[in-house]
């Protein structure tokens, strides 16, 4: 489903030239739950972006579906991310001012989707996470948890292929990070939708079916397994 | 103004120098201040641009204010000096005979000590026409109407202490002390002879014996206004006055300002009235300063809007900087530090650019101030640039003051968070109790106030309402501020309170476009949620519209006054020239006088009676009826045409005729009708047969065109006793009327001799007054304008820190798919909608308020015209313009990459 070849991402130039990535190759494949580890400043997070295209890669090719992202223009790159990716963050990065079911709501109403049936697939979805309740509560007014638990509802709303996770569980206690987890399983198992984690976390990252390890760019190690 | 600075400078010097010790005790907090204004330098300089205009604009007010004041000083110490009061003979009703023997002299001493008056020093005064001859003993150049003043010059220098002992102690009957201004015009010198000509066909050759400064005494142009002065001896005077013993007049000084009046005399407060003259012409320098504080307001709207911005973006790095053990004070001193370099900054150069816009203005206006004051009155006021150190400091330290108070004020509140507070993840401006609020009391509130706003709207335009506020004369202004003020406060009220209902009204119409909807929903959720920012930058917005089209009423409604300005003979009455002259002058007596000018078509006199209280009667004959062409609104049924009316009001000297101002403003009566009485101050008793409406365009002009008219046979009664306030208007209509000028000069000339002058072109004057109009309000325009560019750079600020400040979320609504059209679309939308409420509620408070000072100001005169398209114009010009600003920072929130949501420090 997606596939690395030779990516490289080098930031900034001269004697402050970094190179965050140094031509990684990867498969992930379809319903697959993958997790990236490493030490800070290893480039998991610029993987992370180069491989959802939030970012662009300085060489190599990055395929989803057989798209090549580099062959997309900005526009279809958004396109794209919009119909296939979600999205979940150690901050959340809900919108302050929007309640629970607004920010679920956005990713289709971005897309298109007519406000009213956005709205009940919002509500839908956030029975799903247990949140209902919570539906018009804005994000400051949301524990570390809930505030995840939306953030997640609003990556799977559009019904993506892959979910991007860039350390959710990094602000959370241990049994929240639990429940978030159970619920990425879920999903992942009820939707085969595929989960890209990346985490500090070895508990984590024991869940996932496929665990890559990073250190200066490089995928140094691989584990297969999940511990059901 | 020396005190106001000096006080606001030792309020602030201490405190500068209080900040410069615990600077130097944290040298640290310095850095970390110049680091950060370094680091956001575009904010930084527009920050700077948008306030320094507010000082700018106060600093130039202020230049203004101290030129116009300074060049008023000067003028009134060259031709007043200690003279505050002119106690003229012929105005004294008891007086038998009619000029001042020694024993009135000693009792006006008397009186004038008791009243407070200084010095008195009796006078003799008259007019004459100075020329001088050439060899061929033709004439060669003329000073028309000087003024000829005589008095004991050793006496004179103790009433003028210090300022006249250059002068020789004594004048042989043969000499005069002359102005250096006559010696300029004459061409002449010491030892030169001037020619003297008084109406009387006295003639007399002098010797100038001294060429002096006008100043005071020897600048005096007595209470008649001469072109020039002339101190000549005791003899002279008399012989050219016809006062064998006694005074014409007797000056008093004093350095009270007040009206002090005095018992059994009246008297002429020459310098008060002079003042009050030019006062009126001045009128609209209180504008500039209106304006001006506008901006400030403005600067303050714009700089607590940038702060507050700034502060809300440092909010965990001054939570951490608290958890890193510094203290609230220090914390609270590195952000006022911040605000005093933005201050001294934008202050200094707001200085800079202050001085340079007074020049301008001064530049602009000096001209024709001053033939606008010489051709209205015979004041030769020149107005100059005086540079005066206070202003500018004055100006510069306000500017410094509001920047540095709105620093330490937002410092106040940052310090105020606890830890907690600052190190959480929440924008400031929304707490975790946070609500939404119930819609149905906003819905409620809104109802009221803008229900009740559209109420007292309604009535204020109401003719029964501006009728009854007529009656209430004085009082009727204040009840209009009232109104108004309680209008502009439900205005804001409604506003501020129902905006999020206009914005979700807004977005709910776009419900069936998905995106569309989105991208206003994130668009207005921020301005909903932080009520304090939108209701700033809401309040900066109609602030801004409200200079400008207060500006444009004010121009729209002034301007049709000078609209016919080329039909001045309509404009003044069917007249092309006018003069007036002392005492009563027969048409028989004028006619000889031009025989010679083949160019006049018809001419008239009108005796007229000015009295304080009631105003003007005219005395009007056949010849009147001739030449007159006002416009008759009313008469009564019994006249066929206009001309029955006037000549029936010639015939019987028991009729009368009313100008509608004249008995609005005068009177008191807002609806004359044909068969009133009306007493005259004389005690007679007229019926009123016609009702003449004055032009638009002739306001200010009173001559002939106001009043009311009554017939020359009444005059006759009045006339027992040379009274002073006896005068006679000509009125000269020529035959072709694009040669007036040239006939204007030809009548001067004859005029001249027989002491008439000036004789008025009303079409100049009319020209004169518009152009002065014209000049002033395109120079407030400008200074409107001026005020805008502080809300243009503060759009922009503020909308790119609110960009940067979001550019996570920006970066996270890009990584859901969201284009980046749509997030420039978002931003242009969140300020234009902002701005547009602000706008709409400036041009309706600012016009407003023009039409409120215009009826306060003019007297309910002039008809207050609404320039609906001009409004829709600006209105409309002005959410382009705002539209425009937010490009940039739309701009910059589209080119935050996706991935600008991975990143967690800010």
């Amino acid at each position: 489903m997606i596939e690395a070849d030779g990516v490289w991402k080098v930031f900034g130039s001269g004697e402050s030239k970094v190179e965050a990535l140094r031509g990684i190759h990867l498969n992930i494949e379809s319903g697959e739950m993958l997790a990236i580890m490493g030490p800070s400043g290893c480039g998991k997070t610029s993987l992370l972006n180069c491989l959802s295209g939030l970012d662009s890669v300085s060489s190599g090719v990055v395929k989803v579906d057989g798209i090549t992202l580099s062959d997309l223009n900005e526009v279809d790159r958004d396109q794209l991310r919009s119909n296939k990716m979600g999205f979940v963050f150690q901050s959340y990065n809900l919108l302050s001012v929007l309640t629970a079911q607004e920010n679920v709501e956005l990713p289709l109403l971005i897309q298109g989707i007519k406000r009213k049936e956005a709205k009940e697939k919002a509500s839908e979805i956030l029975k799903r996470v247990g949140l209902y309740k919570r539906k018009n509560h804005l994000p400051t007014q949301l524990s570390g948890g809930q505030a995840q638990r939306v953030a997640l509802a609003r990556a799977l709303i559009t019904q993506p292929s892959v979910i991007w996770a860039d350390e959710p569980t990094g602000a959370l206690d241990r049994s929240t990070s639990n429940m978030i987890m159970d619920l990425f399983l879920q999903m992942n198992r009820t939707e085969r939708t595929s989960m890209v984690i990346v985490t500090h976390d070895p508990q984590i990252a024991r869940q996932c079916d496929r665990v890559l390890y990073m250190d200066s760019g490089l995928i140094v190690d691989e584990q297969y397994g999940r511990e059901d | 103004m020396i005190w106001i600075t000096s006080v606001l400078c030792g309020i602030i010097l201490p405190l500068l120098l209080f900040g410069m010790y615990r600077l130097k005790r944290n040298p640290h907090l310095l850095q970390i201040s110049y680091r950060r204004i370094k680091k956001d330098w575009i904010t930084s300089i527009l920050t700077v641009i948008g306030s320094m205009i507010g000082t700018a604009l106060i600093t130039a007010a202020l230049l203004l204010y101290t030129s116009v004041e300074g060049s008023i000083e000067a003028f009134m110490n060259k031709h007043f000096g200690p003279i505050t009061v002119d106690i003229v003979a012929s105005e004294q009703n008891k007086l038998n005979p009619p000029y001042f023997t020694e024993k009135d002299i000693s009792k006006i001493k008397q009186d004038a000590h008791q009243a407070g008056y200084e010095s008195v020093l009796p006078i003799l005064s008259t007019y004459a026409n100075l020329y001088t001859i050439d060899k061929k003993g033709e004439v060669e150049s003329v000073v028309p109407q000087a003024h000829i003043i005589s008095f004991d010059i050793n006496e004179a220098k103790s009433f003028q202490k210090g300022e006249l002992e250059h002068l020789p102690n004594e004048l042989q009957s043969d000499e005069v002390i002359i102005s250096d201004t006559i010696a300029k015009r004459l061409h002449i010198g010491k030892s030169d002879w001037i020619q003297v000509k008084f109406k009387l066909d006295k003639e007399k050759t002098l010797k100038v014996v001294a060429v002096t400064a006008e100043q005071g005494l020897t600048g005096y142009r007595g209470v008649d206004r001469g072109t020039e002065t002339m101190v000549v001896s005791n003899q002279t005077a008399r012989e050219l006055t016809g006062i064998s013993t006694g005074f014409s007049n007797i000056l008093l000084a004093s350095s009270f300002p007040q009206l002090q009046t005095m018992e059994n005399w009246t008297p002429e407060f020459i310098r008060y009235k002079t003042l009050q003259e030019i006062n009126v012409t001045l009128k609209f320098i209180p504008l500039f300063y209106m304006v001006s504080l506008i901006a400030i307001l403005l600067g303050i709207i714009l700089i607590l809007c940038i702060f507050k911005l700034i502060a809300d973006d440092r909010k965990k790095e001054l939570g951490l900087m608290r958890a890193m053990g510094m203290k609230r004070n220090e914390i609270a001193l590195m952000l006022r530090l911040e605000g005093m370099i933005y201050g001294l900054i934008s202050s200094l150069l707001g200085g800079v650019m202050g001085f340079i816009i007074a020049i301008i203005t001064v530049r602009n206006l000096q001209y024709i101030l001053q033939s606008f004051l010489q051709y209205e009155s015979q004041i030769d006021l020149y107005f100059t640039f005086q540079f005066t150190p206070e202003a500018l400091i004055l100006g510069i330290v306000i500017g410094f003051v509001f920047i540095h108070t709105c620093m330490w004020w937002i410092s106040r509140k940052v310090v105020q968070k606890s830890i907690i507070e600052l190190l959480a993840d929440l924008p400031v401006y929304i707490s975790k109790n946070h609500t939404r609020g119930s819609n149905h009391s906003k819905a409620g509130w809104t109802i009221f106030t803008l229900g009740s706003w559209i109420i007292l709207y309604i009535i204020m335009l109401h003719p029964r309402y501006q009728a009854w506020l007529r009656t209430m004369e004085d009082l009727g202004g204040y009840v209009d501020v009232v109104l108004f003020f309680t209008m502009v406060l439900l205005l804001a009220v409604g506003v501020t309170k129902g905006y999020p209902l206009l914005l979700n009204g807004i977005q709910r119409l776009f419900s069936f476009l998905p995106k569309v909807f989105a991208t206003f929903k994130i668009s207005f959720a921020h301005a909903i949620q932080n009520k304090r920012r939108t209701q700033l930058m809401i309040l900066l917005f109609s602030m801004i519209m409200l200079s400008t089209s207060f500006a444009s009423v004010i121009h729209s409604s002034i301007s049709p006054l000078f609209k016919q300005i080329y039909d001045s003979r309509e404009a003044v009455g069917g007249f092309d020239l006018t003069a007036q002259t002392k005492g009563l002058l027969t048409d028989s007596e004028q006619k000889s006088l031009m025989t010679k000018h083949q160019q006049v078509e018809a001419s008239a006199t009108v005796w007229q009676l000015f009295d304080s209280s009631f105003g003007v009667i005219n005395g009007i004959d056949n010849e009147f009826v001739a030449v007159a062409d006002l416009n008759v609104i009313k008469k009564d049924s019994h006249f066929k045409t206009n001309r029955d009316m006037w000549l029936a009001t010639i015939r019987n000297p028991r009729l009368i005729v009313v100008e509608r101002r004249f008995a609005v403003l005068q009177l008191g009566k807002a609806d004359i009708a044909i068969g009133d009485t009306l007493q005259l101050p004389t005690g007679e008793k007229k019926t009123v047969v016609g009702v003449v409406a004055a032009e638009n365009e002739s306001y200010g002009y009173t001559m002939v065109n106001d009043g009311v008219w009554v017939s020359k046979k009444a005059f006759k009664n009045w006339n027992h006793k040379e009274n002073r306030a006896l005068e006679t208007a000509i009125l000269i209509r020529g035959k072709q009327e694009n040669e007036v000028a040239q006939l204007a000069s030809k009548i001067e000339k004859a005029f001249i001799p027989e002491g008439i002058y000036p004789v008025h072109n009303p079409k100049v004057q009319l020209a004169k007054g518009e152009y002065l109009y014209q000049v002033t309000l395109q120079l407030l325009e400008i200074f409107s304008k001026l005020a805008t560019g502080i809300g243009a750079v503060g759009l922009m600020v503020i909308l790119y820190r609110i960009v940067h400040e979001r550019r996570q979320q920006l970066g996270m609504l890009r990584a859901m798919g969201m284009a980046p059209q749509w997030l420039c679309t978002g931003i242009v939308i969140e300020g234009t909608v902002i701005a547009t409420i602000g706008i709409s509620m400036g041009v309706i408070m600012g016009s407003g308020l023009a039409v409120m000072l215009m009826n306060m100001l003019m007297d309910r005169a002039v008809e207050v015209q609404w320039p609906l398209l001009n409004l829709f114009m600006l209105w409309s010009g002005a959410v382009l313009f705002t539209m425009l600003c937010t490009f940039w920072p739309a701009y910059q929130a589209s080119r935050y990459a996706p991935s600008e949501a991975t990143r967690y420090i800010r």
